[in-house]
């Protein structure tokens, strides 16, 4: 895996319509970012609860109507996410394993 | 004379502009029918749709009747889109100075274009096969280094065509016919399994998938677009059209829209990860088929005509960044919305529209295939579906542009897209919005929509139905803020990651190698007999399957042999011009 680091922002290669949302690369926001998916989670779990489905799958008995497509969101995401180091450590091989250069690399 | 244009297939149109592009040195002029053969034939279906064509294009070869031209709404819808398609690539490749690349998309256009609005099974194959022979030319845009993948490409389409041409004689000869038409197919009637197999192929079936992973992410960075739109849409179509209903794709579906969510997240080439994805949506769309209820027909149309856009617009904006980076691995992006911004419009707007967020393009018609699975009460199936959403939106809406343009800043400060491209994407991305706007804009899409009636009856924009998927996407967004905070996230690496494929390009061409070496000291060995053994077999396969052999003794083969000879020898004369 290649290193990187944040290189120190040079305007003069900004595109003029982007140096408007440099703010979007501030660490302040990308590490709060988390709280934005919490407060949209929040919010559509409280107005779900509110307004029950006419037609509730087997599992969502209770309130669980009100989370369920929460709870499968987050598990299913977690699972995948989870799986790719077992897999990636069964799966991966050298980039030119099969004889064939997939650099990806065009003509630019 | 326009009386006689109606009763064309309209594919035909687009050929015929390819085959004028191989022969126009003149880049303005090859352009300039790029753009305008798509708009010319989707005129012709709106004009042949509207003075009610239906079955046209009939003939009698070698005592065969040929529907070569049906024009219903199951066929319309497809036919737009393709038509649409070809406008956004012919934009998307304006800069491109590609004689053969411009030639070879046009005419992979028209055989997609032609295969949908085919009224039998000969002229579907005959189409099938001309997108396999003209697309492989896009493979081979991407250079050297995509060489093998074409070949192994090409074969695997071959090889679906004769599959589909074996089940398709094996029809004609229980039902008298070649004529094809809802659900008359199946996988009751004999063929019928062959055919599933031959468009499973093309539809990016589990196992049968590598050939989408393989070709797609090592074509030209405008060739990619291209591939992406056509074949697998195709096979949908036929799916669509011969087997709708068959139970067992719904199992088929989920399984497709499960196992690509698993690569897609170890994939590096962002490019590989969208081809994943392409698998993962088509597997919505083969489920949709298998349940086969009125509403999963409309969800399964209207996936298709969002799909073709959505995907189209991140494939277009994963190349922008090839075009320009010169690399489409996610470990040598990032941060590239500082001089790309709108590329990174188009990118989230893609992601937006295949991750189903309210008011983007698939939150409409994802929704209506998952309903119609609840509907029926497959209640694992539906479950999976969600699963996959969920997968959907970590690979496709979370992944691709968030290390493409956001992520780590890797210092690397590219112009932005060429203006076409921008054009070709902005355009796609306007689609994605207004096909699902909420007042006016899903309605036009329901106009297309096969059975109208049915699909008025369901409404996407209720209160359940947005706070519910809103919640899912949030959740996904909510891990992946929350597993990246705690470094659980992986890291991208470059690899070659493993897939099915593995089994033919590894243990199988040891095992070639190997019965050519055994084979060499058996003939060594064994001399004369060997020899004579060998030769007998070889003239008892051509008593069985020469031109005057047993198997061509019945005129469907034999016919297809000549029509098939002669779609190579035309593949041949456009290699020839163009080379």
């Amino acid at each position: 895996m290649s290193e990187h680091h944040d290189a120190p922002v040079d305007n003069d290669d900004i595109h003029p319509v982007s140096k408007k949302f440099l703010w979007l690369a501030n660490p302040k926001v990308k590490n709060n970012f988390i709280w934005f998916t919490v407060a949209g989670l929040i919010l559509t779990v409280l107005i779900g609860y509110f307004f029950p489905t006419k037609h509730p799958a087997p599992w969502e008995f209770g309130v669980l109507y009100a989370i369920s497509f929460g709870v499968i969101g987050f598990v299913a995401y977690s699972i995948v996410v989870f799986s790719a180091w077992p897999l990636f450590k069964w799966l991966s091989r050298p980039e030119d394993y099969y004889g064939e250069s997939d650099d990806g690399d065009q003509d630019v | 004379m326009s009386d006689l244009l109606m009763q064309i297939n309209p594919g035909l149109f687009i050929i015929a502009a390819g085959m004028l592009c191989a022969l126009v040195p003149l880049h303005a002029v090859r352009k300039a029918v790029m753009i305008v053969a798509p708009i010319v034939a989707a005129y012709f279906l709106f004009q042949g749709y509207s003075s009610g064509t239906g079955l046209a294009g009939e003939l009698t070869i070698a005592g065969i009747d040929l529907t070569t031209y049906r024009l219903d709404r199951l066929s319309l819808i497809w036919g737009y889109v393709f038509c649409f398609a070809g406008l956004l690539n012919g934009i998307f490749a304006f800069h491109e100075k590609a004689h053969i690349s411009d030639a070879s998309a046009l005419i992979y256009t028209g055989a997609g274009l032609g295969a949908v609005m085919a009224g039998d099974l000969l002229t579907l194959f005959l189409f099938w096969e001309l997108t396999a022979v003209s697309s492989v030319f896009l493979v081979w845009a991407g250079g050297p280094r995509a060489y093998g993948a074409g070949l192994r490409y090409l074969g695997m389409h071959v090889l679906s065509g004769v599959l589909l041409l074996a089940g398709a004689i094996m029809y004609q000869r229980y039902s008298g016919t070649f004529f094809f038409d809802g659900n008359e197919i199946g996988l009751g009637v004999p063929g019928g399994w062959l055919m599933l197999l031959g468009i499973g192929i093309k539809a990016g079936f589990p196992l049968l998938h590598t050939w989408i992973q393989d070709a797609y992410p090592k074509a030209s960075v405008t060739g990619t677009v291209v591939l992406a739109t056509f074949s697998t849409k195709m096979a949908i179509y036929a799916l669509a059209r011969g087997f709708a209903g068959e139970e067992i794709l719904i199992y088929i579906g989920a399984i497709m829209t499960l196992f690509p969510v698993f690569f897609a997240v170890i994939e590096n080439d962002l490019r590989k990860v969208l081809a994943y994805s392409l698998n993962n949506q088509l597997g919505f769309m083969v489920c949709g088929i298998g349940v086969g209820t009125a509403m999963a027909m409309n969800g399964v149309a209207g996936q298709v005509v969002l799909h073709v856009i959505f995907k189209a617009l991140l494939f277009m904006s994963m190349g922008a960044v090839l075009h320009r980076v010169g690399t489409a691995k996610a470990s040598e992006l990032g941060g590239l919305f500082r001089t790309m911004p709108w590329t990174t419009v188009a990118c989230l707007i893609g992601a937006a529209s295949i991750a189903a967020f309210p008011l983007f393009a698939a939150f409409v018609t994802k929704a209506m295939i998952i309903a119609a699975v609840f509907e029926e009460h497959h209640y694992i199936v539906y479950l999976c579906l969600l699963f996959a959403s969920a997968g959907v939106m970590e690979h496709s809406g979370i992944k691709v542009p968030y290390f493409a343009f956001f992520s780590h800043d890797s210092g690397k400060r590219p112009k932005e897209a060429p203006w076409n491209m921008l054009l070709a994407m902005g355009l796609a991305s306007l689609f994605c919005i207004v096909l699902a706007w909420p007042w006016g804009g899903y309605q036009m899409l329901y106009n297309l929509m096969p059975d109208v009636a049915a699909a008025g009856e369901y409404v996407p924009y209720t209160v359940n139905h947005v706070i519910t998927q809103l919640q899912l996407l949030f959740a996904a967004m909510f891990a992946f803020a929350l597993l990246k905070r705690l470094k659980v996230y992986p890291p991208e690496r470059r690899a070659q990651i493993l897939d099915f494929d593995w089994f033919w390009r590894r243990p199988a061409v040891s095992v070639l190698k190997w019965l050519d070496v055994m084979g060499a000291r058996v003939e060594a060995y064994g001399g004369h007999a060997v020899k004579r053994g060998v030769s007998g077999v070889q003239r008892k396969l051509f008593e069985i399957f020469s031109p005057a052999g047993a198997m061509s003794a019945e005129a469907p083969s034999g016919i297809a042999s000549v029509l098939t000879a002669a779609i190579l020898a035309a593949a041949l004369a456009l290699v020839y011009f163009v080379g």
